[in-house]
């Protein structure tokens, strides 16, 4: 394998293909999986400089150098199997300066594969996922697109699995494959990278996946326990209470006469749209019945054509303006700034996507 | 620690820790009515709508939680928000399909807002996203027009 470094004396390094792309392996990090607890071994990637990181390692017979700038050209293979979830951000010309990024860099090192396992970002993910699938697609690498789909397939996985939220999923495939076959068709003037026919065999991909989400397949429960509609009225309406989609309120109400009634409470939709919506907004489309009361369940559909409804995740990336970085906040990232904490940012998906618009 | 007796549906005796007891706003409003506190009294606290199964899984519950810190004040905005349950409270409603309704009632009767909380949420997302006939499945909810 080539190896990329400074150093002509070194072994060279190893290699592992994971789902990803071919990463670099340390050797002795193998080592280290398995030897496990056996052995105290303390290894930190510590990014100290602008020039150096240390491999501190006592088990590894060498420790090695690399330059910070590495770990920035959009070149995953440089990326050491310790991954580090972070990745700086900049807007200046990439020629001048070391640091260059796009989209599909982001997406590669922020690790949105195990992302998604965790429920706080799984919606983050998708909305992300989606808002590529609307007017990214060809800004993204080779090597993004594969991963785009990699992680696409996981999420599919994991609903058929789960049977979590998939309207979500639906949607999302939805304006994938609508937004492919324009693209598709269109192959001799867009900037379509890549060979048309992986194109074509993604589409039928997302087909499939669109079908075996149409006859999800739930085991039909047998027992005779309590279930949802043996709940008291209050416990039914504090669940209502909690959508954030009016979809799931109309669905909820076709399911028992009782929910039909209890969805159609006029003080549920004015919440729902004192949620989403600005008192201004509602003046300006205001809907009102003959005996004139607002009728907030139209007015909600009809904001919705108009606004965008309030987007709210349980974790998001996070900004810092300090060190120009995007990161998620549990894995953190070297950061310079003296107090830390006033300079992070957390970045809405629509902000995600811009900061890589040049 | 000191316990106390909780009598449930079924006639069977229950001890647990009072730390544990009190969590449950009814049970603290029921020994304060009983004048219980301070006589280290042993008659049982009467929980008929409690099922030992039911009382097992509160009182796990909240062995795991004692110690978390008080939930911030009420937020408007918080309450529409279903992402965020922990994932050991994941794991914990994993259950089969009756428990998690249980759990509910049992919660709203025993007034412990932290429990009811992760078990409604729980609920929602297994609403979220789905068609009615996904819902029917889901929850093997009879489809009953005539009412």
């Amino acid at each position: 394998m080539p190896f990329l470094g400074q150093d002509w004396r070194s072994p060279g390094w190893s290699w592992i293909k994971t789902e990803d792309g071919w990463k670099r392996c340390e050797s002795c990090s193998q080592e280290l999986e398995r030897e496990n607890n056996q052995c105290n071994i303390n290894h930190n990637i510590i990014l100290n400089s602008e020039d150096e990181e240390i491999f501190n390692n006592e088990e590894c017979e060498y420790s090695s150098k690399k330059r910070k700038k590495d770990h920035f050209r959009n070149d995953t293979n440089t990326q050491s199997f310790y991954r580090e979830k972070w990745i700086y951000v900049h807007k200046e010309s990439t020629k001048e300066r070391h640091g260059y990024c796009t989209l599909g860099e982001a997406f590669n090192r922020l690790d949105f594969s195990s992302a998604i396992q965790d429920i706080r970002r799984f919606n983050y993910v998708v909305k992300l996922l989606q808002l590529i699938a609307k007017s990214q697609l060809t800004s993204l690498s080779g090597v993004a697109q594969k991963n785009y789909f990699n992680i696409l397939d996981k999420i599919v996985q994991k609903v058929l699995d789960d049977h979590h939220n998939p309207r979500l999923i639906k949607d999302l495939l939805q304006d994938l494959s609508s937004t492919l076959c324009i693209l598709i068709r269109g192959v001799g003037k867009s900037v379509l990278v890549g060979n048309i026919n992986i194109w074509i065999c993604r589409l039928e991909t997302i087909l499939t996946w669109q079908q075996q989400l149409q006859n999800l397949q739930m085991t039909k429960q047998v027992n005779n326990g309590l279930t949802l509609s043996d709940l008291p009225l209050h416990m039914l309406n504090n669940i209502l209470y909690r959508f954030s989609d009016g979809w799931d309120i109309i669905t909820l109400g076709q399911v028992t006469p009782t929910l039909y009634m209890l969805s159609e409470d006029r003080q549920l939709w004015k919440k729902l749209c004192q949620y989403h919506f600005a008192e201004k907004q509602f003046c300006r489309h205001l809907i009102l019945s003959e005996k004139g009361h607002i009728e907030w369940k139209l007015m909600y559909f009809a904001l919705q054509k108009y606004y965008p409804t309030k987007e709210q995740y349980g974790d998001t990336l996070h900004f810092c303006r300090h060190c120009s970085i995007l990161f998620w906040k549990d894995s953190g990232h070297p950061c310079t700034a003296a107090d830390p904490d006033s300079c992070f940012t957390p970045v809405s998906p629509q902000h995600f996507i811009d900061l890589f618009k040049f | 620690m000191p316990s106390i007796k909780l009598q449930i549906s079924d006639g069977e005796i229950f001890e647990v820790d009072v730390e544990i007891a009190k969590q449950s706003v009814t049970i603290m409003i029921m020994l304060e009515d009983l004048g219980m506190d301070d006589e280290g009294d042993d008659d049982p606290v009467p929980l008929p709508n409690v099922s030992a199964a039911i009382l097992k899984k509160v009182a796990e519950w909240y062995t795991h939680h004692k110690d978390d810190p008080p939930p911030p004040e009420d937020d408007e905005s918080k309450e529409k928000q279903t992402d965020d349950i922990p994932v050991w409270d994941q794991e914990f409603l994993k259950v089969d399909q009756g428990t998690p309704f249980e759990l509910i009632l049992a919660a709203n009767y025993l007034d412990i807002k932290d429990l009811l909380n992760v078990t409604c949420k729980t609920v929602v997302n297994m609403i979220k996203g789905k068609t009615p006939e996904e819902i029917h499945k889901t929850f093997n909810i009879k489809i009953n027009f005539t009412e």
